[in-house]
């Protein structure tokens, strides 16, 4: 508890480091926070020529563009979040090994950079709604606990890979794989009924197969979250944060020796 | 045991900091290590102490100079203050807010304006949002960058840089300030005005750890130094004292450091009309020591060889301490007598000059010569002596850079 006390401490240094992330990402680059949308709608745009026109995946009646749009934010956000968060101790190590402050301020303000970029993507969600007339009604409002959930677990996630990149530089080759891989196991491309259903109970331990359903089924097909793979994502997912967190403030002190 | 510990107290006990040296950070570089560990059973020599069983306690509004040569620990210590890095076994306690000098500008990002880098960097030295936006009128007059501070800190120059550095660190108001070496950067101006700012935060009551190799910089700056070798104290005390200490095993059992004296070839440099072999500066009597005392003469040798008669303009003696500070300067022109009678020179030749006494303070120097043509305009030869150390009378040296002939009387009438 004393460190969420020192991290609190530093809040305006987290908020500042923020927002220069965002700044110094989009500082010269020619669409600058476009980029937020033009990511995932890019690759939906892939995924939509080649999983319905190419290789057909039954959505369930679903429109392949907004099927695949509402999963590949959420998983955007995740991503991105792994990309920039786990090297941001390495990236940084001058003031590392220079100043002390709570350690996980950087990839906590990476993951708080790679929000906003989810949050922009949304914009455009909403003409998608009224492009194919879709209405997902009260449901929407389960998009409260599914961000929770992911939230909690990109943080245990970015913390474990940062605290093992310290020690390990190789994990900078095996962040991008890995993160592949983790998108196959997740339904973006697929709808869920496709994974054979005596699977789907060890399916759902990867937190993010419920979250990234749930996202689609409240915000596109009008249904509650699956609850029990919902529940299993949750419980996962703190679980791991509470591990990774106490293995981030105990390899803390090292850092700066290591780095 | 106090169980109330003032704010700005720092204390270390009985602290160590082991290093692991060689190649981690890569699966292949720990498997090896490992292998390697369980072949040999251990690698001792792969490990280094930087700091060894160190104590000591600053209180509140002290401050402390660490010196020592390279290698010796300080810059550990002050890391180890600023919970950078923890220590191997022992304890250290720092009462308060702890501000560091150790790296100006930290976090600046070059894509971000004066303002902004101002914010996080302030932020990054545990200051709220709303104390920076409160001083920020301060720390940019402080910086005189008020017509840059909205351009990206990329178009500034390394000197701008550093000012706004310090001035975002100057305006931390710590209970605990750390300083190491950053004043050897900028301008002599800024140098000052750094100074000038450390004072005042002594008298507000913070307490200072300064690193420095500038030993008179901690001697006017410093109520107490510490003096680290190999990790280990080898003097504490009194400033004047710890430093004399040091410039002694310097002097003695210290190979790193004449071994540098010995890189540190004097340079020469001649335009081929007059050649300096060599620079001397010698005690009274002959004494191979290269220890000068303050108050007894001192003697400069210029060794010279004109391959032809050579008229010369004006010889030019300097003692220039080791940080660069020239101390004195003396020229030949107007030297009564001496003048007509050094303006030429041919074949070989020793110039002399008696310094009587030396007078400067106790420190480390060299002696720079030049010698001009008979416009004045050109050098036509220059040199300079081996470094030499100078020591006083009496074992506390003083502050500044020479000791004047003084006599001293009193009037009045006793009562």
């Amino acid at each position: 508890m004393g460190y969420l006390y020192d991290l609190y401490q530093y809040r305006d240094l987290l908020w500042l480091w923020i927002v220069r992330e965002v700044r110094v990402r989009y500082k010269q680059s020619l669409l600058g926070i476009g980029w937020a949308i033009l990511q995932p709608l890019a690759l939906t745009a892939v995924f939509t020529l080649v999983f319905s026109q190419l290789v057909r995946v039954d959505t369930g009646g679903i429109p392949y563009p907004i099927f695949a749009y509402a999963a590949l934010v959420p998983w955007t956000f995740f991503a991105s979040s792994l990309s920039f968060g786990i090297p941001s101790l390495v990236n940084n190590m001058n003031l590392v090994t220079k100043i002390y402050f709570p350690r996980e301020v950087l990839p906590l303000a990476s993951i708080g950079a790679a929000f906003l970029d989810f949050a922009i993507a949304w914009l455009i969600f909403g003409g998608m709604l009224a492009f194919y007339r879709i209405w997902p009604g009260i449901h929407v409002l389960w998009v409260i606990p599914l961000l929770a959930v992911q939230v909690i677990l990109t943080i245990a996630v970015t913390l474990i890979g940062a605290t093992v990149i310290v020690f390990f530089r190789d994990m900078r080759f095996v962040v991008p794989l890995l993160t592949q891989v983790w998108m196959y196991a997740t339904p973006i491309i697929y709808p869920v009924d496709l994974v054979p259903e005596r699977w789907q109970a060890y399916y759902f331990l990867n937190p993010m197969a419920g979250i990234i359903d749930g996202y689609r089924r409240v915000l596109v097909m009008g249904q509650d979250p699956r609850p029990l793979a919902l529940l299993l994502g949750a419980i996962v997912s703190l679980l791991l944060l509470l591990v990774s967190y106490a293995a981030f403030k105990r390899a803390e002190p090292v850092f700066a020796d290591l780095i | 045991m106090s169980d109330h510990i003032k704010k700005g107290t720092v204390t270390f006990d009985q602290v160590s900091k082991r290093y692991r040296l060689g190649a981690q950070g890569t699966l292949r570089g720990t498997v090896s290590a490992l292998l390697s560990h369980l072949r040999n059973g251990g690698d001792a020599q792969r490990t280094l102490w930087a700091l060894r069983d160190v104590s000591f306690r600053v209180e509140p509004g002290e401050s402390l100079g660490l010196i020592g040569p390279n290698g010796a620990g300080k810059t550990t210590a002050l890391k180890l203050l600023s919970g950078i890095t923890q220590p191997t076994t022992g304890q250290i306690v720092v009462q308060g807010r702890v501000s560091s000098l150790i790296e100006l500008g930290a976090g600046f990002h070059p894509e971000l304006t004066g303002r902004d880098n101002t914010y996080l960097n302030g932020a990054i030295l545990g200051l709220k949002r709303h104390e920076i936006a409160r001083k920020l009128d301060d720390i940019i007059a402080f910086s005189e960058l008020e017509r840059f501070i909205d351009t990206p800190v990329k178009r500034y120059s390394s000197g701008m840089y550093v000012r706004l550095g310090f001035a975002v660190a100057a305006h931390v108001e710590p209970d605990v300030l750390l300083v190491d070496e950053v004043l050897a950067v900028g301008d002599a101006s800024f140098r000052h005005r750094c100074i000038q700012h450390m004072r005042e935060l002594q008298r507000s009551g913070t307490t200072v750890v300064f690193v420095s190799h500038n030993m008179h910089l901690v001697r006017d700056v410093c109520c107490s130094a510490l003096l680290l070798m190999n990790g280990q104290i080898r003097a504490e005390g009194e400033p004047s004292v710890v430093i004399s200490e040091y410039e002694r095993l310097l002097l003695s059992d210290d190979p790193l450091e004449a071994q540098q004296d010995k890189l540190l070839e004097p340079a020469f440099s001649s335009s081929g009309s007059l050649i300096l072999t060599a620079v001397e500066v010698l005690p009274p009597s002959q004494s191979t020591d290269n220890r000068l005392a303050s108050h007894l003469p001192a003697k400069v040798k210029i060794h010279y060889r004109a391959p032809s008669p050579q008229q010369i303009g004006r010889v030019d003696i300097r003692m220039v301490r080791h940080d660069s500070t020239l101390c004195n300067a003396i020229d030949s022109i107007g030297a009564a007598g001496v003048d007509l009678q050094l303006r030429k020179v041919s074949g070989y030749g020793v110039i002399e000059v008696t310094y009587e006494p030396l007078q400067l303070t106790a420190g480390k120097y060299v002696t720079v010569v030049r010698i001009t043509d008979p416009s004045d305009c050109i050098v036509i030869a220059s040199g300079q002596s081996r470094p030499f150390y100078v020591y006083e009378e009496y074992s506390v040296p003083e502050p500044g850079v020479f000791i004047p002939l003084v006599h001293w009387s009193k009037r009045g009438s006793e009562t």
